[in-house]
């Protein structure tokens, strides 16, 4: 960590500097974001995704990586005749990420008031706030929590975001970490780095990370896709083929036992 | 070192070992019983996070090679009965389409999955129950009263009075066709109806009501399956795109050797056993149903697709 923070320090200084002077557009260019492209292969487990954001020393700092937004419908359990629990119907939330990973240098609480924490997307409630799907949309929303959470989708850390004093007058460089599990679809992430002093947020960084399938699975996955006919008879082929040749194996094997 | 193997179109990582034994164990109960394992298997991969959707189309592409592995050990040992065997794919290729056309109509009126868990329980623990009360009878009983209770029976006579018979050698039965036709075509509905390949219905079906010898009942039921499964998975494949070829070949891997062992087993168990070892499993799995159904579940929501 500390490495990384002295290889990075001097370029950060130049951009502390810009931010102090409100030249605001530079700011957002300033997020350094390691590594950008994250290549997902046959022995892909997980990546993580370093981002650096130049701050001020006193700042609290939140990061944030989210995907593309989208409907998505789940399945409801519910009690049946007061006795068994199965599938009662569908649940459709109109507007969630497919991946949000929030970092914070403290409690949500202590950043922002819960207005300016729902205006700038950041923490479950802002997302529960406009996930829409109406009533009972709403009150499974805890539930969707769960079900990402469990899949490594969706994740609020608070204390997970290290601030070093970087250069003079009072600018740091904050540092956040985000594991990207296999399940993350491939896509382009938005990463906002953003800082809250007396209330007051502002955005000192934004940039993007690019999840892409490479090699055989980018192959399989256009096969799958592109020539799903082919795919399916190659499949039935290759599973057929290998049966009869272990068949076959065995059958010289037992005859040799015997 | 980490030996986690990205599954490409269900988009997730798995231990290879862990896929490797889950085929092993699986391919080896086929073997030994005639049936794919779809009713356990894919309940697994969903339990170790693969998408419900994935586990149930890829899962049809591995039977294809544990029960082309099978069918090919069972055929070598003269066990199959390919006259019968291709007689109940033929019903149960009819009564599968009709199976799928009655489960779009049930979601259609919005209680298809109350439909599909009372038929699973049901069928699961009747045929269970039954096998095993049958076979520990038939461990007890001795060979005169074996023999009495030969003697044909309501259920016996009828099917003696349908036309259209044939001598199916291999199983030392002589039946109606329409007997194989019209069972495969019950058969085929309610697997459509469960979401399953069929073979724990099959296997008590061929025992019990075509009354195929055991030996020949486990060849023929695989070699049954595997038409089915070959079909199964180029249909996912076109219509769905779920098969996820990367986790089926892992599977099979491990399922074609288990599978062989399983045949070897079979060969050297009696019949009752074979029998009251299927029923056992098939109540153990009835029973993590019926829980599954009684306890509150931890999450309310799921992703939907699966059995």
């Amino acid at each position: 960590m500390r490495a990384v923070f002295r290889l990075l320090a001097p370029t950060f200084v130049a951009a502390v500097a810009l931010v102090l002077s409100g030249e605001a557009s530079e700011a957002q260019e300033s997020l350094v974001i390691q590594p950008s492209v994250v290549n997902v292969h046959m022995l892909y487990h997980e990546s993580t995704v370093h981002v650096t954001a130049p701050v001020l020393a006193d700042d609290e700092v939140a990061i944030l990586l989210v995907g593309q937004e989208r409907s998505l419908t789940l399945k409801r359990k519910g009690k049946v005749l007061g006795l068994i629990w199965m599938n009662v119907g569908d649940v459709t939330f109109e507007t969630v990420p497919d991946v949000y990973l929030l970092r914070t240098t403290c409690a949500l609480s202590s950043l922002a008031a819960p207005a300016v924490l729902t205006r700038l997307d950041l923490g479950f409630d802002a997302l529960a706030a406009r996930s829409g799907g109406g009533a009972t949309a709403d009150t499974l929303f805890d539930e969707l929590v769960q079900l990402k959470e469990r899949d490594g989708l969706w994740d609020v850390s608070e204390d997970r975001v290290e601030v070093m004093p970087a250069g003079t007058e009072g600018g740091a460089l904050a540092t956040a970490d985000f594991a990207l599990p296999a399940k993350v679809p491939p896509g382009e992430y938005r990463v906002l780095a953003y800082t809250f002093a007396r209330g007051n947020a502002e955005l000192v960084g934004e940039g993007s990370v690019r999840v892409e399938q490479g090699g055989v699975a980018a192959l399989i996955t256009a096969l799958a896709g592109g020539h799903s006919l082919l795919y399916g008879v190659l499949a039935v082929l290759i599973a057929g083929a290998a049966g009869l040749l272990t068949g076959v194996v065995f059958g010289r094997g037992a005859r040799k036992g015997h | 070192m980490d030996f986690s193997i990205y599954l490409p179109v269900a988009g997730s990582s798995v231990n290879l070992f862990l896929l490797l034994g889950l085929g092993g164990l699986v391919g080896f109960l086929s073997g030994l019983f005639g049936v794919g394992g779809g009713f356990l298997m894919t309940p697994l991969l969903i339990m170790i996070g693969i998408p419900p959707t994935v586990a149930a189309a890829s899962d049809s592409n591995q039977i294809v090679a544990a029960s082309s592995s099978g069918t090919y050990a069972h055929a070598q040992a003269g066990s199959v009965d390919f006259k019968m065997g291709g007689l109940l794919l033929v019903g149960g290729i009819v009564g599968g389409s009709v199976g799928v056309y009655l489960i779009r109509m049930l979601r259609a009126m919005g209680n298809a999955d109350f439909v599909i868990t009372v038929t699973y329980v049901v069928m699961l623990g009747g045929i269970g129950t039954y096998m095993f009360v049958e076979s520990l009878r038939s461990m007890k009983v001795s060979k005169r009263a074996r023999q009495e209770a030969l003697r044909p029976s309501l259920y016996a006579r009828l099917v003696g009075q349908l036309p259209w018979k044939i001598d199916f050698q291999r199983s030392r039965v002589e039946l109606s066709l329409l007997m194989p036709l019209m069972l495969g075509f019950l058969v085929g509905a309610l697997a459509a109806v469960m979401g399953v390949g069929g073979g724990f219905i099959m296997v008590p079906v061929m025992v019990y009501l075509l009354r195929m010898p055991m030996h020949v009942v486990v060849g023929t039921s695989l070699f049954q399956i595997l038409f089915t499964c070959v079909n199964v998975t180029i249909l996912q494949a076109t219509l769905n795109r779920t098969v996820d070829f990367v986790l089926a070949l892992f599977l099979l891997l491990g399922s074609v050797v288990g599978a062989q062992i399983g045949a070897l087993v079979s060969k050297r168990l009696k019949a009752d056993q074979l029998k009251i070892l299927m029923a056992l499993i098939v109540l153990v799995v009835t029973v993590k149903m019926f829980l599954g159904l009684l306890l509150t579940p931890h999450l309310l929501l799921s992703y939907a697709g699966g059995h």
